[in-house]
């Protein structure tokens, strides 16, 4: 029941950000100043902000920049972390100790702050944002494959493999890497929402996708000083990632006990 | 009053009879000790002593503990019951005891719960009982650093901490090796006539039944029936005629360093084995039984020394040559559901050493993997299932069926049937020695049950402290009493 609410909020979260680039009920970029800060009515549901532009074509716009970040970088992180995690749990020896020494060192700096200088550096951007916080899902998906691998390689199957003549790669690929979905899923729902996090903390810093293509986190920023007088300027796109997040985690488990109902974390 | 008195039981899951009109009595004072296969009813029996089962389940008949009928109390008076009235002892004490406290806290666990002591008092009632159980050691340990049989102690203390009438035990000693099965045996029978407790003692193993209990009673299909008979015959194996050596261990020495720097393994260990011959490797837990068994699969090459299979050193051969060597020798391990991918169905699982064979097609794969589960009796559908839809008997032959696959010429055996129930063993032992007639198989046995040893050897290594204490024909090594260990490993049963 929880599952399936969890994956129908996400289900349509995700679709209304693709219906966003083919119509928004305004143009979400138009600007009609004579309109500005407009309490809700027919023309525009939710109102306007205080540029006079349409808050419901901002918000489903909005959803395009976090969902796309976190989905980017997890992919970034799942793709880096996940190969170098098998082959410290394979190598044991100084292999292992360089990945996972490297993964502690990264993981011991503040990811966000660090997050900020890599887009400082490279400029604000969707891409670079993506790039930043992928960077540092890397060391998290290491960790997380390489404790679970470990705890595989030790059972009597993987012996039988050896006896079968199979490297450590075809084992990692054939034995390991499916034993260990339950922790990665786990993982991976986590480190999407925190992605969603980022990247509305990267878009109200103004490090994030730049105007005029919306983002629910630079929304927020846009509209602090307005929260006396329209707070739902704030309230709505913050509600907005509020949702996302709890979708995420209640679909996430129940990807979890779909792929693997015995690891039961 | 009677500490345990079952009277007409029926227990029924479904429309299968679980327990069909049992009645058992327990004294004061008196082991009786309950045997049978798996799936005989044992363990329905033990929970209905705790009212675990569902109540739908119980069809007629009463449980009276202490001459109550458990089935008119509430939970909390259950809760009263359950390692108060009745101390319970499982099989596995490394899962039975929380890791995360120490073994005195454990046991002040259970006085403050069933118990009206103070602090002060259970303090040193936790001393007294860790003296009682044997185990001089501080109550501020925490299980790990204690050994399988220091940590069955430490449950038993749990178990008769609240002075409990009754005593439940479900396989005390499977889990531990010879010389700590026997101690543990020797514990409980002193502390049941000490304290005048009931022990209800669940067992595979009829040799300790025979030692320390007063009654045997056998359950079979949910019939009770009094005084079990022996299923061990006395036909012994056949001495092979030793053929051409197959395996040469010589002068191996191997060792692994330990997290906390103490180093094991073995040292100095020689024997060859023939085509078509048993050695089995014995010794207590920590003898270096695993360790050879990884050394002659060539798992891990030895420190020194040299191992060969038919003439070629492991050490020595490379790709294709290794490969050849690697097709064979195969093993079956101690337990069926951890050498299994779980991912995997039995098709998958059987056909893994297949890869040593190269590219085959789909149909030669196939044909392969039904012949290989015919071989150990299991039918062509097996193949498309999951192995946890099998039981333990069922799987083993499982795993059997992977090490035949590639027709091998020796196979490991490593605990590979400690697991089982007397009835199972014996019909994988049967399995086993026709295999080894009509293939002119050779076996690593690595076994600590000594009719199994009997049964299936020819010869045998005995290992103590990763050293070779003995080597010999199995006949030489029973009644011997020049070494009290070997005396301890071989003592006859009776």
């Amino acid at each position: 029941m929880k599952a399936k609410v969890g994956t129908l909020l996400l289900g349509l979260i995700a679709a209304i950000a693709l219906l966003s680039f083919l119509w928004t009920p305004w143009d979400a970029g138009a600007i009609d100043v004579a309109r500005r800060l407009q309490f809700a009515s027919w023309a525009h549901p939710l109102g306007t902000d205080q540029l006079g532009r349409d808050l419901l074509s901002m918000l489903m716009a909005g959803a395009r920049a976090p969902l796309g970040v976190a989905t980017l970088a997890l992919a970034i992180g799942l793709a880096g972390g996940v190969p170098l995690g098998l082959l410290a749990a394979a190598r044991p020896g100084w292999l292992d100790e360089i990945v996972t020494r490297g993964a502690d060192i990264l993981l011991a700096l503040p990811a966000l702050i660090l997050a900020m200088l890599v887009v400082a550096v490279l400029g604000p951007g969707a891409s670079h944002a993506a790039l930043a916080v992928g960077a540092f899902n890397i060391p998290v998906f290491a960790r997380v494959t390489r404790a679970s691998a470990r705890a595989v390689w030790t059972r009597d199957f993987i012996l039988a493999a050896r006896l079968a003549g199979k490297g450590a790669a075809l084992i990692s690929a054939e034995h390991i890497l499916p034993n260990i979905l339950g922790p990665l899923v786990t993982q991976a729902t986590l480190q999407l929402s925190l992605g969603v996090l980022a990247e509305a903390a990267l878009s109200f810093l103004g490090l994030g996708v730049q105007p005029p293509v919306p983002s629910w986190g630079r929304m927020v920023a846009d509209a602090q000083t307005l929260i006396g007088t329209a707070p739902w300027l704030v309230l709505l796109p913050g509600l907005a990632i509020v949702i996302t997040i709890f979708a995420i985690n209640l679909a996430g488990e129940a990807l979890r006990d779909r792929i693997a109902p015995e690891t039961g974390l | 009053m009677i500490p345990l008195e079952i009277d007409h039981l029926s227990v029924r899951y479904g429309d299968r009879t679980a327990l069909d009109d049992v009645c058992l009595r327990v004294a004061a004072g008196e082991i009786v000790s309950l045997v049978g296969p798996s799936g005989s009813g044992k363990s329905t029996l033990l929970a209905a002593a705790m009212d675990l089962l569902p109540r739908a389940a119980i069809e007629q008949g009463a449980v009276r503990i202490e001459g109550a009928d458990i089935r008119g109390l509430s939970e909390a008076q259950l809760q009263v019951l359950r390692g108060g009235r009745v101390g319970i002892i499982f099989q596995e004490p490394a899962t039975a005891l929380n890791p995360a406290l120490t073994i005195g806290g454990q046991i002040a666990e259970v006085l403050k719960l069933h118990t009206q002591l103070s602090r002060k008092e259970i303090g040193s009632e936790v001393e007294r009982l860790l003296a009682v159980v044997g185990l001089p050691l501080s109550p501020k340990r925490y299980p790990h650093s204690l050994s399988g049989g220091q940590r069955q102690r430490v449950a038993i203390a749990m178990a008769i901490a609240a002075r409990p009438p009754l005593l439940l035990a479900d396989e005390p000693t499977a889990s531990l090796d010879p010389v700590a099965q026997d101690e543990i045996a020797t514990l409980l029978q002193s502390l049941v006539r000490e304290e005048r407790m009931g022990l209800l003692l669940v067992t595979h193993d009829l040799a300790l039944a025979r030692r320390i209990a007063d009654r045997i009673v056998a359950l079979d299909h949910g019939r009770l029936s009094e005084q079990a008979r022996d299923p061990f015959g006395a036909d012994s194996r056949e001495p092979s005629t030793g053929g051409e050596e197959l395996l040469v261990v010589d002068r191996v020495a191997r060792s692994y360093r330990r997290a906390h720097g103490r180093a094991t393994g073995i040292a100095d260990i020689s024997f060859s084995l023939a085509r078509g011959e048993t050695l089995a490797v014995i010794g207590e837990s920590g003898s270096g039984k695993s360790t050879l068994a990884r050394l002659a699969l060539g798992l891990d090459p030895p420190d020194t020394g040299c191992i060969s299979l038919a003439g070629q050193d492991w050490a020595t051969a490379r790709g294709a040559q290794r490969r050849a060597m690697r097709r064979q020798v195969q093993a079956v391990f101690q337990d069926p559901a951890a050498s299994f991918d779980p991912r995997q169905t039995v098709a998958q699982i059987v056909a893994e050493p297949l890869h040593l064979l190269g590219r085959l097609t789909f149909a030669e794969r196939i044909s392969r993997v039904i012949d290989a589960l015919a071989q150990v009796g299991l039918p062509p559908d097996a193949a498309a299932r999951l192995p946890q839809a099998f039981s333990g008997g069922q799987r083993q032959r499982i795993a059997i069926a992977r090490a035949l696959i590639l027709k091998p010429a020796l196979i490991v055996f490593d605990e590979a049937l400690s697991a089982l129930d007397p009835a199972l063993r014996e019909e994988i032992v049967i399995l086993l020695l026709r295999l080894q007639r009509e293939q002119d198989l050779a076996y690593l046995f690595i076994a600590h049950d000594m009719d199994l040893v009997r049964r299936m050897a020819d010869r045998v290594l005995v290992l103590r402290h990763g050293r070779a204490v003995a080597l010999g024909p199995v006949s030489s090594m029973f009644g011997r009493r020049d070494d009290p260990y070997l005396a301890a490993l071989f003592a006859s049963p009776e």
